[in-house]
């Protein structure tokens, strides 16, 4: 079973509201965690542009050599997305789970204010739950 | 006989005793996750029946997270009755007396009807620009072509997974921009009667800014007002949802130019 290496959440604007980093490879400080996210989320855009065919909803995997990169845009415009290992299976699958996750224990809690850094222990513990190895496969039932 | 496999069993270490046992109990197991189809129970079961890692990890699963991973797995657009059964309800009463309690302390505070009616509004609209996201990730429905498509989803998935009850769309205008939502069942209202000092209250003026604000995320702006109200000697509600604006999502923003 393949490894998740990093998951972020970016609100609407290119913020980056959430990063979490698992195990050893790929681990980055937090302003390359904020590069990557703006990066990402300009990159997610211009993809969208530069597509030949009309609506178009930006770029969902890019492959590179030493990983790969899940991306799940909501239509309210908050992306999720996950680095992990190469060929790495049912990650859209996950993304969807963390969605559900995110509006369960980040969206609902009454404290949380919109658009700003998720600190929620309720969505960690929940997260941690569902990015477990064995939890993943079961996604792809 | 007996005592022979007795001794087999012990060879083998307490935790492949576990996983042998789990694999007995699974299918039984199974039939406890509510809402879980017949063909659900069997593919699961046979699919975790050979992963010892995952039958291990099933079992020290809470029932709400067996659910959700096992049946709320995304699959194309959901019905309202199929959400509805799946997800955590609370006492409708509780739910009804506590929204009763919020009107009447808000009527307190504030004094004025007009001011409630706004205040209510407003409370939706906070609600609603939550909610919608809740509502996209366990429906799985993908972008409206039209706002004639928006309507009837609102009625036939939005209200049902939330309320409990659907409502009907009519009255649409010349040209699709603006139609009546009508509800015929309000679980908001079972036990209240207006008296004659709140005559001019929308007493469920808070469903009119879930959807308001709710919209406004996926970038509609509406309007949303009451035309027809059981409580005001009327014989059903009926809401209006005008749409006044699309706002393009597609770069470059207009207000960045």
């Amino acid at each position: 079973m393949a490894a998740i290496y990093s998951l972020y959440i970016i609100n609407k604007s290119g913020g980056l509201i959430f990063y979490k980093d698992y195990g050893s490879a790929g681990r980055m400080d937090t302003n390359d965690s904020l590069r990557v996210a703006s990066l990402w989320h300009s990159m997610h855009a211009i993809s969208q542009q530069l597509s030949p065919t009309t609506g178009c909803s930006g770029i969902e995997l890019l492959e590179a050599d030493t990983f790969d990169l899940h991306c799940f845009q909501s239509l309210t415009g908050t992306k999720f997305f996950v680095v992990c290992e190469p060929g790495t299976q049912h990650m859209e699958s996950l993304l969807k789970v963390i969605y559900e996750l995110y509006t369960d224990y980040v969206l609902k809690n009454p404290f949380y204010e919109m658009e700003m850094p998720i600190r929620c222990e309720l969505f960690d513990i929940n997260l941690s739950q569902a990015v477990q190895k064995d939890r993943v496969a079961m996604l792809g039932r | 006989m007996v005592p022979k496999i007795d001794k087999l069993v012990n060879v083998l270490s307490t935790a492949d005793k576990d996983v042998a046992n789990f694999q007995v109990k699974l299918y039984d197991e199974m039939t406890t996750i509510e809402g879980l189809t017949e063909d659900g129970m069997y593919d699961a079961t046979t699919m975790m029946a050979t992963k010892l890692d995952l039958i291990r990890e099933f079992f020290t699963m809470p029932n709400h997270h067996r659910k959700r991973d096992l049946i709320m797995a995304p699959v194309g657009p959901r019905s309202g009755d199929a959400i509805f059964a799946n997800v955590e309800r609370v006492n409708a009463e509780l739910f009804t007396l506590t929204y009763g309690a919020t009107v009447r302390q808000l009527l307190t505070d504030l004094e004025e009807v007009e001011e409630v009616n706004k205040q209510l509004d407003q409370m939706g609209y906070n609600i609603g620009i939550r909610l919608i996201d809740e509502f996209l990730a366990k429906s799985n429905v993908t972008r409206c072509v039209d706002f004639r498509e928006t309507a009837e989803v609102i009625a036939k998935v939005g209200f049902k997974m939330f309320l409990g009850v659907t409502a009907t769309v009519s009255n649409w205008d010349a040209d699709g921009t603006c139609c009546s939502i009508i509800l015929e069942d309000n679980p908001l209202v079972d036990f209240v009667e207006l008296p004659d000092t709140c005559r001019g209250l929308y007493y469920c003026n808070i469903l009119s800014g879930v959807i308001r604000g709710a919209l406004e995320m996926v970038s509609m702006k509406t309007e949303v007002t009451w035309i027809r109200d059981v409580l005001r000697g009327d014989d059903a509600y009926e809401l209006q949802v005008k749409l006044l604006k699309q706002v393009p999502e597609e770069y470059p923003y207009k207000d960045d130019e």
